[in-house]
């Protein structure tokens, strides 16, 4: 059967809009383009656009000057000569002179236009073929008995090598020609062609090859005055005395580089590198041949009373050119801080972000809900367990103290301790749970395992201390690697920053289980009235003891100096919220903890998040100082909250299926966020993890304006100092790591996605 | 014995997904739960291991009290208690064997789960069920990798792990075809010859009447029917599912 067709074309045309609506809606197009109006004007006005300034020509000109110097990056240093052109002019013109003249050299030609004038005329000077942006001077050169110059001008060459300038002819007419001489700055040698170029440090008019030589020796030629029982001590290019012989008597130095140390006779001499014998002029060092002495230095003492003679370069400084810029070496260790800087702090706020995370998850937490009872005993159990935990981490440590003084018995202490926790762990934990057990097994059990707890604590006091010996045993020998050394005495003060911290957290955990069982207990066996009596005794005990830590935190921070305001005050209002929070959920005797934790999470993570690293950083050098380590703390404290935050966004959006699944089985809480939630987040959290060291990299490289370390504070010197050619240099390397790093993280994060 | 004594289920948002339900089910029984999408058939077979906690009512099996379980006790309960879902709910991106292992949860030490370790017997008798089912070549595959009837015969080892004195099978062939429908209908009906009681939420009346020895039909949350099978006539059937519905096979 034949429907009748409604559509467009038989529907009825809209009605117009009356015209009072209409006159509404003109007059409202009207207001809006005229708030419009006033806010553009507005917002002109604050930024100051100023496009008269675009169209400048003195802006343009900076505009390009600036950018052609970024599009010359000083990654090549070449080092520079000067190069003499002098082009014959006559002041008159006389007969044989013609209109122009040029002289051409090796590099670069200069052309006089005139080649003749009265003295007033304009002459201009050009040249080309010269090396870009080198000063340039130029200037006259007069008939005279004297060897006199007049300054005509002092400029730079531009991108291409070449220069302009005109000047008026001095008023020295004579009837010999006269010359414009122009002094150029020229690069010795380049990349095909590197040229040696020698400093002459220490003034003897001698080569000195900073090596010594094949014969293991090498000799300085000095105009110190050598006394007749010298000493000499040898400094090396990080200024410490690398040996100090004396030729006469064992003296002690009163002045000078090697001040206060102890001069010895040659066969008392430790040490690879050494004077080997002094007189005449002549310092002679000995040493495993090519040892590198660049910047050392030899000082002559006399040994009669340990003064100062004289001090003097060992050898010469001999550099290639051109070579690998200064700046450029500099960038490259910048750069490489700043991308290990990002990869700490990503590290650091991954690490603390993933346990984090799930406390900002709501569908985990939304679940989670305590009693009354349990919720009152556990705030009180937070405060008590972190303290005995605290007092704990303390004992052992006080405990291991007289252990660790002997390295032997730490070493063996330090093996026993993993036998001992495997062997409690074996026997405490069962790999099955299938039997009811009697409660006195499983306290015992429980027991057992804080037992293994603080044995394990012992030894990881042993582990940082074996940790900072051998740190600092091998720092030395290891030369290059040396860092290690370093790291391993870190990894040491880390475990006495993080173990009362780790403590803490463990004692509050135990507390918590012991306040939950006690609660459960107090449930299950006393009557309904006295749980009520209960409840509110603990609640409001819990709530004083919460108000009385936050007021001691305000107290902190306004220093009130009054005990009314920082504890009777708080004590009353949080028992009065403890009660209130009781008597509020009286009928069901419920609280949704959960939700509680999940809201004050997300409020921490949002402030966090919203408070960029650049601020951050500020505090963090004051607290420990400009450079890397306040960069990365700060970066990785706004790392922990932005990552928690995608995190938990990544665990809200897994599919709830397999969890119900996991539950369904009997497994615990823990068990299904292992079996159940887990493998669904992997993927997400190391795509995450990859895009925030991405997103690290890019920040680090702006912490140094804010004294955060890395790249950005070169960077900043350098725009300072008006040293745009550096900076070029500098924002070259970001944009080549922030490029890499982007392609580098997205293809990672292709793979596992 | 099950014994469901006036189950209420009301949901935050308001909705009474199940309204003074109660019945007895003995061991050993093939229970068939029916009713039309949203009649609260998922709701009961939760409500009995507590997956959804009810909002009233009393839930005992073998003289155990679920509704009032500890959760410790109902770690013990569960783990008796075998699930098979709809959508199979296998964690995807873990394997085969795992998701079988994930099974004797209940039996292991919550510690060592934290490590990720199962005892060597666990994991003779995983591969054994993956065997029962014929999946024992497909163990260290991805969840993922299998198909549909593969994933559902994953699941119901999963369930198998747990030796279950009950099942629970929640519309456990709707996503699947009437072939691979019997053969997972096949799979229950062992478990109930190995002495479990099985509870199968059910869309198509040909396997109730093929398989299930008692069928329970809900209507928007109360139950309008209770007794064999072969009881659904063509009226009944109207109450159960309305007016307007036909039946197809």
């Amino acid at each position: 059967m034949a429907e009748p067709v409604s559509g467009p074309a038989g529907a009825p045309a809209p009605e117009p809009p009356p015209p009072s609506k209409r006159k509404r809606r003109t007059l409202f197009m009207v207001i809006a383009v005229a708030v419009g109006f006033v806010v553009f004007g507005f917002a002109f006005d604050k930024t100051q656009v100023d496009l008269g300034q675009i169209q400048s020509q003195t802006r343009q000109e900076s505009l390009t000057r600036i950018l052609r110097l970024l599009a010359h990056p000083e990654l090549v240093q070449y080092d520079l000569e000067q190069q003499l052109t002098e082009v014959p002019v006559a002041v008159p013109c006389g007969p044989e002179v013609s209109g122009t003249a040029t002289v051409g050299q090796e590099r670069g030609s200069v052309t006089v236009t005139p080649a003749c004038a009265r003295p007033g005329d304009t002459m201009t000077v050009t040249g080309s073929g010269f090396n870009p942006l080198q000063a340039v001077q130029v200037n006259f050169v007069p008939d005279s008995e004297f060897p006199v110059t007049l300054s005509l001008a002092r400029l730079q060459t531009d991108d291409s090598g070449s220069f302009v300038t005109e000047f008026e002819v001095p008023d020295r007419p004579s009837d010999i020609p006269q010359s414009i001489q122009v002094v150029t700055a020229v690069r010795i040698g380049s990349w095909g062609n590197r040229q040696e170029v020698w400093t002459d440090s220490n003034e003897n008019g001698i080569k000195d090859i900073p090596r010594i030589g094949a014969n293991g020796r090498t000799v300085l030629t000095t105009d110190i005055r050598i006394p007749d029982a010298p000493g000499a001590a040898l400094i090396d290019s990080s200024f410490s005395v690398v040996s100090f012989i004396s030729f006469g008597q064992p003296f002690l130095a009163v002045a000078g580089p090697a001040n206060g140390q102890q001069a010895v006779t040659p066969s008392d001499a430790s040490g690879d590198v050494f004077v080997e014998s002094m007189g005449d002029g002549q310092v002679v060092v000995d040493g495993p041949p090519n040892t590198d002495i660049t910047q050392w230095r030899v000082a002559v003492y006399d040994s009669t009373d340990g003064s100062l003679i004289g001090v003097e370069a060992l050898a010469d400084v001999i550099d290639l050119s051109p070579r690998i810029s200064k700046t450029a070496l500099l960038t490259w260790d910048k750069i490489v801080e700043t991308v290990m800087l990002a990869f700490l702090a990503t590290s650091a706020g991954l690490l603390l972000a993933i346990p984090l995370s799930f406390l900002a998850a709501r569908n985990i937490m939304r679940d989670i809900s305590s009693t009354v009872t349990n919720l009152a005993l556990t705030l009180l159990a937070v405060p008590a367990g972190m303290y005995l935990g605290i007092h704990v981490s303390r004992l052992v440590q006080m405990a291991s103290e007289p252990i660790r003084g002997n390295i032997a018995l730490t070493l063996l202490f330090l093996a026993a301790v993993p036998v001992v926790v495997v062997a409690i762990l074996q026997a405490a934990v069962p790999p099955k749970d299938d039997v009811p057990v009697p409660a006195t097994t499983r306290a015992a059990r429980q027991a057992a395992l804080l037992g293994a707890g603080i044995v394990g604590l012992l030894g990881i006091q042993f582990a940082s201390e074996i940790s900072d010996r051998v740190g600092r045993a091998i720092e030395g020998p290891l030369g290059p690697f040396g860092f290690l050394g370093g790291f391993l005495q870190q990894l040491s003060q880390l475990n006495d920053v993080l173990t009362p911290i780790i403590t803490a957290i463990a004692g509050a955990a135990v507390m918590i289980t012991l306040a939950s069982r006690l609660g459960y207990l107090i449930r299950s066996r006393l009557g309904t009235s006295t749980v009520h009596v209960i409840d509110f005794a603990t609640a409001a005990l819990a709530g004083a003891v919460w108000f009385l830590m936050i007021g001691a935190v305000l107290d902190w921070f306004y220093r009130f100096g009054s005990t009314t305001v920082t504890v009777t005050a708080p004590a009353i209002l949080g028992a009065g919220f403890g009660v209130f929070l009781v008597a509020r959920n009286f009928r069901s005797g419920e609280i949704k903890v959960g939700l509680t934790v999940y809201y004050i999470a997300r409020t921490i993570f949002n402030t966090l998040r919203s408070i960029e690293p650049l601020v951050m950083v500020i505090v963090f050098v004051v607290w420990v100082g400009f450079g890397a380590f306040a960069g990365s703390l700060a970066l990785a404290l706004h790392t922990t909250a932005a990552l928690a935050k995608l995190y938990s966004e990544q665990v809200e959006s897994i599919s709830q299926g397999p969890v119900e699944a996991i539950r369904a089985t009997g497994a615990t809480r823990l068990q299904t966020v292992v079996y159940g939630v887990v493998p669904q987040i992997v993927p997400p959290y190391i795509s995450f993890t990859m895009y925030r060291w991405d997103i690290n990299v890019r920040m680090s490289t702006i912490l140094g304006f804010a004294g955060g370390g890395g790249i950005g504070f070169l960077l900043a010197q350098n725009v300072n100092l008006l040293h745009y050619q550096a900076a070029s240099v500098q924002m070259l390397a970001i944009a080549v790591v922030v490029a890499s790093m982007d392609y580098l993280s997205a293809r990672i994060r292709e793979r596992v996605v | 014995m099950l014994k469901i004594e006036h189950l209420t289920k009301i949901y935050p948002n308001g909705t009474v997904a199940l309204e003074d339900v109660s019945f007895e089910v003995p061991d050993g029984q093939f229970l068939a739960v029916i009713g039309l999408s949203g009649s609260g058939k998922s709701t009961l077979l939760r409500c009995i291991n507590r997956l959804i906690e009810p909002t009233d009512g009393r839930i005992t099996w073998n003289g155990e009290d679920v509704t009032n379980a500890s959760q410790e006790d109902l770690r013990r309960i569960r783990r008796r208690i075998g699930m098979v879902f709809q959508h199979f709910n296998l964690v995807h991106r873990s394997k085969v064997i795992t998701n079988v292992l994930a099974g004797r949860l209940g039996y292991t030490n919550p510690m060592m789960s934290v490590v990720n370790r199962f005892s060597p017997e666990d994991v003779e008798k995983a591969l054994y069920r993956l065997e029962q089912v014929g999946l024992a070549t497909k163990a260290q595959s991805r969840a993922d990798e299998l198909s549909g009837g593969q994933q559902q015969r994953v699941g119901i080892a999963r369930a198998l792990m747990q030796e279950p004195q009950m099942v629970l099978a929640d519309e456990p062939v709707a996503s699947l075809d009437p072939v691979l429908a019997h053969s997972i209908m096949n799979y229950l009906e062992r478990i109930q010859e190995d002495g479990a009681t099985v509870l199968c939420s059910l869309h198509f009346l040909d396997l109730v009447h093929q398989y299930s020895d008692r069928a329970i039909a809900l209507n928007a949350g109360r139950v309008v029917f209770d007794g064999p099978p072969t009881e659904i006539d063509d009226a009944m059937f109207k109450d159960i599912y309305g007016q307007e519905a036909k039946r197809v096979g």
